[in-house]
């Protein structure tokens, strides 16, 4: 028995003298949130809200200088909690879902312990080192537990401790080459997050963030950099893009999908207008940039409409 | 459609009630020609906004915009022409145009208004415009645009009046229309401007809190300790009837005892019951924008609360072995694998 549809209701209401008394039960039953619907949303928000809150806190707790505990006693708090979560993470007989929260707060909490050392040790509270150490001890965790919010805190740490070691190591690399590396090390994460967890429902989006993510940083660079005097690294910039563009292509052909589509689209198109500004400052060239904008827009989300029905009626 | 769910429907009525089946299939199929997918919704909405700051950056560069007779006859023209376009059955093809129309053309009449009107009295037109805009179109993006419009008028009071009074209207009156949208759903949801309505007004309520928190440097009037009770009392009743008509009496009772302590911080308090009221209509553009206004909030108040870091990371510790508690006792009272 197929249910009833948000649409399928209303547009049965009017064109009905369905009495308001039905409707209103009809939505009651088939659309809105049922009780088991409010206890998943209870148990998934008191968990995720829960963990993230005393997380923060035990964070925040070590963040503050607190100079009447002794150095051997907060790394040996740290350290008893990370142990203890560890140890009740792999082998409490737990749900699944409890499990996997218990595990990623593993990882903040190795975060946690560096910071406390770095603290102690005065190692600089925001230096790459702290967050290449941090990404190199997660590594095993990420490797053993496929859940997307420890997958998301991962791509964070290697885009955090890229970006920290372009400011404090790498300054000498120009804008344009570091774009290109930070294109790259995100291109590289979403590839190694799809073939590890394509197909998989839960990862969707997080696969779909981060090629969110690689567009926007693909369209700053190829638009901010089109006139920098580094030919070679804005034209791998581009080649890398265009690559990465056209997978997104055949993947959206092949899984029936609209969303990398207007990634694509969007993205191209927002290049292409910008760089038109950037050619010129006449006055033609804003109403110009103006049109290509709307009728650009308009054509690609016309075509992209008419592509999902053809999928859908497929 | 199926005919079969159309009978079963029949079959479950109160009511014996009948059907235009042919005007239901040509209905359909509008609705069909119209469908888009949530991505291309987003991509033309990014494609209008962008393409009217581009105009009016090029309007700006001609000075056509110091000119009030041909910025409001501009203005005024782009406004019924957006209408009218508007009326097109092919909103979907149009989205960006009309979007784009519709914000210049606001700009502009703005703007072009002679220099005795005063600038509280710049909201009048955006009122009007928003009213013919519900009044003659049912155009999606319109009418979330023109939704989004009325509680901005009252942001925009707050801005040139300097009273804080306006914001605290605004968020109030925001949070009552999407609960009373929601709960009287079965009313209006044969009207097509219904679905424009709550996603407008779901926008309205993230915006007017957004602008709750960093508006208020703009009034001029003291800081009350006890200035925000009234919206606070007032998103909490809304929370709390919210909860009460969803959940069994028990757990909803235990739920607003819960959420008590909140009253404290109505921000929060406005992000939740956003969440909770486009659950429980399983409205799921609402709960993103209720969960990226919980998210925003909880690190802004962590970041405004005078106390120490010491104080601060102590009441989180506590939230979270309090919620971490309350799922315990969750799972303890009704197991995963029983049903509900």
């Amino acid at each position: 028995m197929s249910m009833a549809s948000r649409q399928d209701i209303g547009v049965i209401a009017r064109h009905s003298n369905w009495a308001r008394r039905d409707i209103h039960a009809t939505l009651q039953r088939e659309v809105y949130a049922g009780p088991t619907d409010w206890l998943r949303f209870s148990r998934y928000f008191l968990l995720g809200a829960g963990a993230a809150f005393l997380l923060s806190g035990i964070v925040f707790f070590f963040a503050y200088n607190w100079a009447a505990l002794h150095r051997f006693v907060k790394i040996g708090i740290v350290l008893s909690l990370l142990v203890a979560t560890g140890v009740f993470g792999l082998i409490a007989p737990v749900r699944e879902t409890v499990r996997q929260v218990a595990l990623t707060a593993v990882v903040a909490l190795i975060g946690v312990l560096l910071a406390v050392l770095g603290q102690i040790y005065q190692t600089g509270a925001n230096s790459y080192d702290y967050f290449l150490a941090w990404t190199l001890f997660a590594v095993p965790w990420v490797a053993l537990v496929g859940f997307a919010p420890l997958w998301l805190l991962f791509a964070a740490l290697l885009n955090a401790t890229f970006i920290t070691y372009s400011q404090q190591i790498g300054i000498d690399l120009t804008y344009v080459a570091t774009s290109l590396l930070l294109l790259s090390l995100n291109v590289v994460c979403w590839t190694a997050c799809w073939l590890s967890w394509r197909g998989r429902e839960s990862f969707e989006w997080l696969l779909q963030l981060l090629a969110l993510w690689v567009a926007v940083i693909a369209t700053v660079n190829v638009s901010s950099g089109t006139f920098d005097a580094q030919p070679l690294q804005l034209g791998l910039t581009l080649g890398l893009a265009v690559l990465t563009y056209g997978g997104w292509v055949a993947i959206a052909f092949r899984q029936c999908s609209i969303y990398y589509l207007s990634v694509v689209g969007g993205s191209v198109l927002i290049t292409l207008v910008f760089l038109l500004l950037r050619l010129s400052d006449a006055l033609g060239i804003f109403f110009l940039a103006g049109i290509l904008t709307l009728a650009g827009m308009t054509l690609l989300a016309n075509r992209l409409n008419q592509l999902n029905k053809r999928w859908n009626e497929a | 459609m199926k005919p079969e769910l159309i009978d079963r429907l029949r079959q479950r009525a109160i009511v014996p009630f009948e059907v235009d089946r042919d005007a239901l299939l040509s209905d359909r199929l509008v609705q069909h020609d119209n469908a888009a997918e949530l991505s291309v919704r987003v991509l033309s909405g990014i494609g209008g906004f962008f393409a009217s700051l581009v105009f009016l950056l090029a309007l700006w560069l001609t000075e056509l915009i110091n000119v009030p007779v041909i910025s409001a006859s501009l203005g005024i023209a782009l406004i019924v022409v957006t209408i009218l376009l508007g009326r097109n059955k092919r909103e979907a093809f149009l989205a960006s145009i009309t979007i784009c129309g519709y914000l210049v053309g606001v700009c502009l009449t703005m703007v072009g208004l002679p220099p005795d009107v005063s600038d509280a009295q710049l909201v009048i037109p955006v009122a009007v415009i928003a009213a013919a805009t519900l009044a003659y179109t049912r155009n999606y993006f319109l009418v979330v645009l023109a939704v989004a419009s009325l509680p901005a008028c009252l942001l925009y009071l707050q801005l040139t009046l300097h009273s804080v009074t306006y914001a605290a209207l605004a968020v109030t009156l925001t949070a009552a229309s999407l609960v009373a949208v929601s709960f009287l759903e079965y009313r209006f949801i044969a009207d097509r401007r219904f679905p424009a309505v709550r996603a407008g007004l779901a926008l309205g309520m993230l915006m007017t809190l957004l602008w709750y928190r960093w508006g208020q440097w703009m009034a001029d009037e003291p800081y009350e300790r006890y200035g925000v009770l009234p919206i606070s009392l007032l998103l909490y009743a809304l929370t709390a009837f919210t909860l009460w008509r969803s959940l069994p009496p028990r757990w909803g009772v235990l739920a607003g005892i819960v959420l008590l302590p909140f009253t404290l911080l109505p921000l929060l308090l406005g992000s939740f019951l956003l969440l909770l009221v486009s659950f429980r209509s399983q409205h799921f553009a609402g709960v993103g924008l209720g969960a990226v206004g919980l998210l925003y909030f909880t690190a802004q108040y962590y970041y405004d609360l005078r106390w120490n870091l010491l104080d601060k990371s102590l009441v989180l510790m506590a939230s979270g072995a309090l919620l971490l508690g309350l799922y315990y006792y969750l799972q303890r009272r009704i197991p995963a694998d029983v049903p509900a």
